[in-house]
């Protein structure tokens, strides 16, 4: 959506101005791919239907699993094929959402340590594993830890994860978080001077996600205000995300 | 997908993505597949589980956004489980069926129906010291279907090629009779096809499917345990192919009398044939198969690289595999040539976990247990046989997971010398080759630490 469809949406529904224009499509251009561009370009060749058949990615909180692993669904579903993004930290999920998706050409299965040491849920995620690779379906596994630290209790399962690359995403440096920063502002047609970036380092939260979240919300009050983003706007903007 | 379709469900969407997380939209909206009949939109989702949270959760929201978006024309929201063919447009039948080997000249279509692989022959399999037996039956009764040994049954570790050899021996059975029909599937499918067949009333059609099959080859039977009525239905497809001479291979994890929560009946029928173990590779084959599967994926290996890989990752052929993909993944991205390195670089994710996992403490800690031992009294001075066994494997392992020096080792089992430890090498050594036990216990450990 654009900043003017927006404005024209604000305008007839101002009640839904917040969740509206907070809602962006996580996509592959926007990681900022700094120390983990190797595992953005394997990620990216699997949204393409070429590279690896499987990989699993892992990191600490705030390093772009699930950015990486829905802009792949996306990508994937871009270009006329099926995928599905299945992240298991959701609650109400059950094994049967497992059932069938050898028929896609990519899933991608986020959060995956909210499963282990669920024999049930394992086993299902073995069954799933297998099914894929039968078919020559495409997999991308997420979780928090590296396979062989997560305590699968199913040795079946455990081979499977280490079957494949596994990227260690990394957290960016200070100054590739700047650059996410200025970048995402830019997109959304806000100007950050260094004086805001700075005062944002200081005294926010610094993973991407918690980042790009911040400034989805300062676009939201800039555009509902109509006026570029100041200090004392950005401070609005952090009450609003804390 | 139509283009109406399109544009009404691509409208709808965007307006409903606005709505949700990305999260929520990419699990439940991105994989339903849309379609406009008249006044009404078909959606097919994947699963039941994805078409009733759908459902549950959306139907309302978008029944009002696509009577907006299609300007009152549609007015009916229906959804199934399946999915549009992609070129044709036309209905794909979800679930079941997949399995039918169809006779006929394309042997690529024969091995897609029998769920087998072509990169899995006996050309890529590695042989080795370890799993040579295993080779040799499998190759024998690829020739001679249903006379060799039946069933044969492969047992070991995870990732040691089991399944590798059981796709080998289907794919030589297909390519050499234009009339064979052969299944590769994993017990667990064989359990959820049964199920879906029941619920389907189906069942006359799965039994008739799976008795006429020429060769049958179930993977890790023991995913069969406590699942009565599939080990029933199992064991009469099991007669019916045996009585008419097909052939079954089977594997598991284990050998056939010690799978847990499987009938007596169907134990004793896994054991009729021949039944051949896998066992870890040892350095020389995992350096050979390292070299195969570089070859495979177009890369030539340094011999020292080969080494350093094998030496670092003994637990399993799959874990192997994903090193050297992110090896190969790694000098591709960054044009380097394969070094070694190189190869201590690209891998540290890798080797990072290995070393966290594989201490001193790590093994004194696993060997106590495995014996019921306490760790304390593995360090103690005590030399009773009972203790001093278990403490000179511990020893043997220390030296050969971990980079300590031979003092550092002593030292960690209760200040002892240099010396002790290496003499608890050489007696390990020799009691593996003279004592089944020692050996079975000291490889059933080196799984445990390193898988």
């Amino acid at each position: 959506m654009t900043e003017v469809q927006a404005l024209a949406l604000n305008v007839s529904h101002p009640q839904l101005h917040l969740a509206l224009e907070f809602r962006r499509d996580p996509t592959l251009a926007e990681y900022l791919s700094g120390p983990n561009a190797e595992a953005v370009a394997a990620v990216s060749a699997m949204a393409r239907g070429e590279g690896e058949p499987y990989l699993f990615l892992f990191g600490i909180r705030g390093t772009g699993k699930t950015h990486l692993s829905q802009a792949a669904c996306l990508t994937t579903a871009q270009r006329g094929r099926q995928a599905h993004f299945v992240p298991l930290g959701m609650t109400g999920l059950e094994p049967s959402v497992f059932d069938d998706l050898e028929r896609l050409d990519l899933v991608a299965v986020d959060d995956a340590q909210c499963v282990a040491g669920d024999l049930v849920w394992e086993s299902a995620l073995f069954d799933l594993f297998n099914r894929l690779r039968e078919q020559g379906r495409r997999l991308i596994v997420a979780a928090n830890a590296a396979p062989d630290i997560l305590p699968i209790k199913l040795p079946d399962l455990a081979s499977r994860l280490l079957w494949g690359p596994r990227y260690c995403l990394m957290p960016l440096s200070d100054r590739d978080s700047e650059q996410l920063l200025i970048e995402s502002a830019h997109r959304r047609g806000m100007r950050l001077g260094s004086d805001l970036v700075r005062y944002i380092m200081n005294y926010h939260a610094r993973d991407p996600a918690s980042l790009l979240d911040l400034i989805a919300r300062l676009d939201s009050l800039s555009l509902r205000e109509q006026r570029q983003p100041t200090i004392p706007l950005v401070r609005r903007a952090m009450r609003e995300t804390s | 997908m139509s283009a109406k379709a399109v544009s009404v469900w691509e409208q709808c969407i965007n307006q409903l993505k606005g709505e949700l997380t990305s999260a929520e939209y990419n699990t439940w909206i991105l994989p339903l597949q849309a379609r406009v009949d008249g006044s009404l939109l078909r959606l097919l989702a994947p699963n039941r589980f994805v078409l009733n949270w759908a459902q549950e959760h959306y139907e309302e929201r978008l029944l009002e956004l696509c009577a907006r978006c299609s300007h009152g024309l549609v007015l009916q929201i229906r959804f199934e489980v399946g999915a549009f063919d992609r070129e044709t447009g036309g209905e794909g039948t979800r679930g079941g069926g997949s399995i039918e080997a169809v006779p006929g000249p394309d042997l690529a279509e024969r091995r897609a129906s029998a769920n087998l692989n072509a990169d899995f022959n006996f050309d890529t399999f590695v042989e080795g010291k370890s799993n040579q037996l295993a080779r040799a039956a499998s190759i024998q009764i690829a020739r001679n279907p249903g006379t060799a040994y039946n069933p044969l049954f492969i047992y070991g570790g995870v990732g040691l090629g089991k399944t590798h050899l059981m796709h080998a021996v289907g794919n030589i059975i297909l390519a050499s009779n234009p009339n064979a029909r052969v299944v590769y599937l994993h017990s667990e499918r064989f359990v959820a096809e049964m199920i879906k067949a029941l619920q389907h009333n189906r069942i006359d059609e799965f039994k008739k499917t799976y008795r006429s099959l020429n060769a049958l080859l179930i993977d890790d039977v023991q995913f069969f345990a406590g699942k009565e009525r599939s080990q029933e239905e199992f064991f009469h497809t099991f007669n019916a192919l045996f009585d008419s001479r097909q052939q079954i291979v089977l594997s598991s994890d284990r050998f056939p009398k010690e799978v847990a929560g499987l009938e007596e009946r169907l134990r004793s029928r896994f054991g009729w044939g021949l039944t051949v173990a896998i066992e870890p590779p040892d350095l020389e084959t995992s350096v050979a198969i390292l070299h195969c599967k570089a070859s495979q994926l177009g890369v030539e290996l340094p011999e020292d690289v080969a080494f350093f890989v094998g030496r670092r990752i003994r637990s399993n052929i799959r874990e192997l595999e994903g090193a050297l993909r992110r090896l190969i993944a790694n000098a591709q991205f960054t044009g380097k040539p394969i070094t070694l390195e190189f190869a201590k670089h690209a891998l540290r994710d890798v080797l990072a976990a290995q070393d966290k996992q594989v201490s001193i403490e790590n093994i004194q800690k696993t060997v106590a247990e495995y014996y019921k031992l306490r760790t304390s009294e593995l360090l103690s001075a005590k030399r009773s046989r009972s203790l001093a066994r278990p403490r000179q494997i511990a020893m043997t392992l220390a030296k050969e997971l971990t980079k300590h020096s031979l003092p550092e080792i002593g030292n960690a089992f209760g200040g002892r010398d240099h010396t002790t430890v290496l003499h608890a090498n050489r007696k390990i050594k020799s009691l593996r080759e003279s004592d089944a036990v020692v050996e079975e216990d000291y490889k059933n450990l080196l799984r445990i630490l390193t898988s």
